[in-house]
Parts: structure tokens; C-alpha cells; sequence
């Protein structure tokens, strides 16, 4: 399950930010903020795509870098997220 | 001669308007556009302008598939990639000046540069501000303060803004400080070049080649003449005043004056000390101070709204222009050889599925649009020029005293 998750995020991120296949593979833990791969607007297209793609409601308190900013911390995340729903 | 003025609804046409119309010896002619989008239209202060002057008044409403649909004539006016759909409007009301027997206009172009109002000044100020006391939490609400006009903003997250707008070591040191975040969202349309294009640029940096063109005393001048400076030297000429200006205004024989621009006003205004420009982060402070009786108030108070216009949905959705899915097509992106089709095969892709982007995919999709339609327009051109006089020159005899 956790890693169907991060290959989707990984898949999503190379389409809407990467954009090129050429470029080196994205490390799991790489900063998107530093990389300059997600800006201010590409954080909510992202957040967009999590709530879509996975059925979960992401609280504006949870938009930080902490929660969003590598591949490995989305998947960690939406991971979280979705045993906390399971569970209830 | 007659002389018509465009009225875009804020200050600066304003007031070039009323101060022409005092001196004008016929009832003054004025020309607006018009937006569907309330994001963009400013209909009612320009019928403000119009009430309050009583000029005889025209404008032209462009919607957002006009700018589409007018884009590959901007382009091949402009000679140029432009990374922005604005000078298209501007080139249909040009041909509302000319359709109404006008050849002149008088516009406000200048007064941002001159007497600082664009938002980057104060973008940049608050910027510096908070790279000396990075802790301040308080600094992305002031920036979102800062773009009141811009929707998508209000609703971005503080903490990528601060990032976004914050500082890295070492910027506060760079002489291009006040355009940094600019320069490096435009930047991202780099991430499309092709393969062959990124090995023959090489480590080539345009920023360093920047720095080495600005004046030797520059780094002691004060923060806002330093961003004035950038604005005035590279951004005015080489876009503002042509692609934008002179080149779509002359697409239909219509010449553009700038009273913003004498010499003897901008000479004036080098001397204005910067707090009187940027009264803390009232911009144009000294302008509209002097101005504030030739107005309606409604207009002198009025906080800046910049000339935008709607970018990349231009271009996808219903109504699109045909000739959009063509230029972009992975053939002839990989014809052409500038980008890679795969990369502009995705970010087509996002545009056509989120309808409004972000100011950089935005950028980017109209850089390569434009880039693509000015290789078609003169690149191809060219090739099959020289091909028809290799042509004739490899020609039997009869036909060899053509070249």
C-alpha cells in the first residue's frame, strides 16, 4: 500500500512539476521547495490531487513543509492519514 | 494632427487624460479595453474618467479566446518569444484607434518606472525587511496584503509563501535582490528546453551577465533606485515599450506617446528622494499628492491595479484557437528543436485539465506557444528562402543569373 502511494505521488509530481523525464531521478527525500519544483500555487494543485486521488480532507493546519515537501514525506502522510480513517 | 489617449482606469493614463484635455482644443477622443473578467476589467473606473472629463469615448472588449485568437499576429509583430498574453489587447484596441481615423495616442507608459509604482518595489522592501528579522511570522500576511487583486493567492498557504517570497543566504548581498523571485519563476520555463538546446546554452548563467552590465556605482545606490534601475534599463525598453508598446501599436500604423518619459520629467524625477516615491508602501506617494485635485477621488484613491490579462486559458477550453493543438504538437515542438515534446506534451496536459494555472506554468506555456509561433513566422521562413536559392544556384544555366 505505502509504496502503490508513493508511486502515484512520484507519477504526479513528474507530470505536473518535473515535467521532463530526463532529469535525474527525484531522490525520496529530496526538498521540493528547494529544488524549486513546487511553489506556493503547485502546493494546493498537489493538495488538490491528494484529496482527489486518495478520498482524504487535508486541514489547512496540515499544509507545511513538514507534512509536504519530499515524496517520502507526502506518502508518510497520506499513510497517516488513511489508517487514522480506516481505523475510525 | 488629431491626438487620442488610452484610458486603462488608473492613475497614470488618468492623469495624463485630464491634464491633455485641459489643453486640448476639441472635445478629447479616448480608447479603453474592456475584459470579460472582473479579475481583469476595469470598465467603471474608466467610465469614471470618462464622466468626470466628459472626452468622447471608445473602447473594445477582448475576450479571453480574442487573445488567442490574436495571439499569432502579436507574435510575428512583436518579432520576439514574450512570456505574456498583455500586448495582445493592446493590439485590438490599437485597431479600434486606427478604425476611428486615429493615427496618435497619448498613454501613461513611464509613470510606474518613474515614479515608482509597480508592486515589485514594495514587494522587494518588504522583502529586505524581512531577510534582517527572519523569525517575523507576520511577514507572508503583509505580502498577501501586498496582491490584493490576485485570488489564487489569498488562498496559498503562509508557509510557502514565506518561502517563496523569503530569502536564501547570500540574496540580500545580490545587486539584483528586488527581482530575484521574478527571475527565478521565469526561469522555470528552462525546464522545457530540449535536449540540444540545454548542452549548446552550457553553464551559460543570464544573471551573472546582468550583473556585469550595471552601472559601476549601483551597489551604493538606495535599495528602490537599484530596483527602479532594472525596471527602467531592461524591462521598459526591451518589453514594456516594444512588445507591448510600440510594436502593437504600429501593427496598425498607430504611434504611442509617453509624457511620462520626457526627459525633462524623468530627469526631474531622479531627483525626488526614494520615501517620497514609496511613502513606506504608498507607491507613487509624490504623484498622486500633486495630482489628487486634477481627479475623481474615487481614482486617486484608488490602490494599483496592474494591466494583467488572462494567460494560458486563452489558449485551451471550448472556444481555443485551432492552430494551438498544431504548434504544440510533439512533431512539430521536436521540428522546431527549441523544447521537448514530452515535457510541453505535459504541460499542455495541466493547462487543459486545471483551465487556470499558476504565473509559472502560465509563463512558460505562452513562452513556448510564442517561441514556437516565432520560429514559424521567421526561423522556417528563412530556411526555405535559403532552400530556393540553393535550389536556383545548383539550377541548369537559364535560370542561374537569378541569384
Amino acid at each position: 500500500m505505502h509504496g502503490e502511494i508513493e508511486r502515484d505521488v512520484r507519477a504526479f509530481i513528474t507530470d505536473n512539476f518535473l515535467f521532463r523525464d530526463d532529469r535525474q531521478a527525484l531522490a525520496d527525500d529530496e526538498s521540493l521547495l528547494e529544488a524549486g519544483l513546487i511553489d506556493s500555487m503547485g502546493i494546493l494543485e498537489l493538495v488538490a490531487f491528494l484529496e482527489g486521488r486518495f478520498g482524504l480532507h487535508v486541514a489547512d493546519s496540515e499544509i507545511v513543509p513538514a507534512n509536504m515537501d519530499s515524496v517520502r514525506s507526502i506518502a508518510g502522510y497520506v499513510t497517516g492519514k488513511l489508517a487514522v480513517a480506516n481505523a475510525a | 494632427m488629431p491626438i487620442g489617449a488610452y484610458l486603462s482606469g488608473g492613475l497614470d493614463s488618468s492623469v495624463v487624460t485630464a491634464l491633455t484635455s485641459r489643453i486640448a482644443r476639441s472635445r478629447l477622443r479616448t480608447f479603453s479595453v474592456a475584459f470579460e473578467s472582473d479579475e481583469f476589467d476595469e470598465t467603471p473606473f474608466q467610465q469614471e474618467m470618462v464622466r468626470a472629463l466628459g472626452t468622447e469615448h471608445a473602447a473594445t472588449t477582448c475576450t479571453t479566446y480574442d487573445i488567442g485568437r490574436l495571439f499569432p499576429a502579436v507574435v510575428r509583430h512583436a518579432e520576439r518569444p514574450i512570456l505574456r498574453t498583455a500586448p495582445a489587447p493592446l493590439f485590438a484596441l490599437s485597431r479600434l484607434v486606427r478604425e476611428r481615423g486615429f493615427k496618435v495616442v497619448l498613454t501613461g507608459e513611464g509613470a510606474d518606472e518613474v515614479f515608482a509604482g509597480y508592486d515589485i518595489f514594495k514587494e522587494a522592501k518588504i522583502r529586505r525587511f524581512a531577510a534582517r528579522s527572519p523569525s517575523a511570522a507576520w511577514r507572508a500576511l503583509l505580502l498577501r496584503r501586498l496582491y490584493p487583486y490576485l485570488p489564487s493567492l489569498q488562498a496559498q498557504p503562509q508557509q510557502y509563501l514565506a518561502t517563496f517570497f523569503g530569502s536564501r543566504p547570500g540574496d540580500l548581498d545580490d545587486p539584483l535582490f528586488s527581482h530575484l523571485p521574478r527571475f527565478r519563476t521565469t526561469s522555470h520555463g528552462k525546464a522545457f528546453f530540449s535536449g540540444d538546446l540545454r548542452s549548446e546554452i552550457g553553464g551559460y548563467d543570464a544573471l551573472a551577465d546582468l550583473r556585469d552590465m550595471l552601472p559601476e556605482a549601483f551597489t551604493r545606490w538606495h535599495p528602490l533606485s537599484q530596483a527602479q534601475y532594472l525596471e527602467t534599463a531592461h524591462l521598459l525598453p526591451g518589453y514594456i515599450l516594444s512588445a507591448q508598446g510600440d510594436r502593437v501599436a504600429m501593427a496598425h500604423a498607430v504611434e504611442g506617446r509617453f509624457p511620462f518619459l520626457d526627459r525633462r520629467v524623468v530627469e526631474f524625477a531622479g531627483r525626488i528622494p526614494p520615501q517620497l516615491k514609496l511613502s513606506v508602501l504608498r507607491e507613487k506617494h509624490i504623484l498622486k499628492e500633486a495630482t489628487r485635485d486634477l481627479l475623481p477621488p474615487v481614482i486617486a484613491n484608488r490602490p494599483k491595479q496592474p494591466y494583467r490579462a488572462p494567460d494560458a486559458e486563452a489558449f485551451f477550453g471550448p472556444g481555443a484557437p485551432d492552430y494551438v493543438e498544431e504548434v504544440l504538437s510533439p512533431r512539430a515542438i521536436a521540428d522546431t528543436g527549441i523544447f521537448d515534446p514530452r515535457a510541453v506534451t505535459r504541460l499542455a496536459d495541466k493547462c487543459r485539465r486545471l483551465r487556470s494555472v499558476s504565473t509559472r506554468d502560465g509563463m512558460a506555456l505562452v513562452g513556448i506557444l510564442s517561441a514556437q509561433l516565432w520560429a514559424d513566422a521567421f526561423l522556417k521562413l528563412q530556411t526555405t528562402q535559403d532552400a530556393t536559392v540553393a535550389r536556383l544556384r545548383n539550377a541548369p544555366e537559364p535560370l542561374s543569373h537569378l541569384t
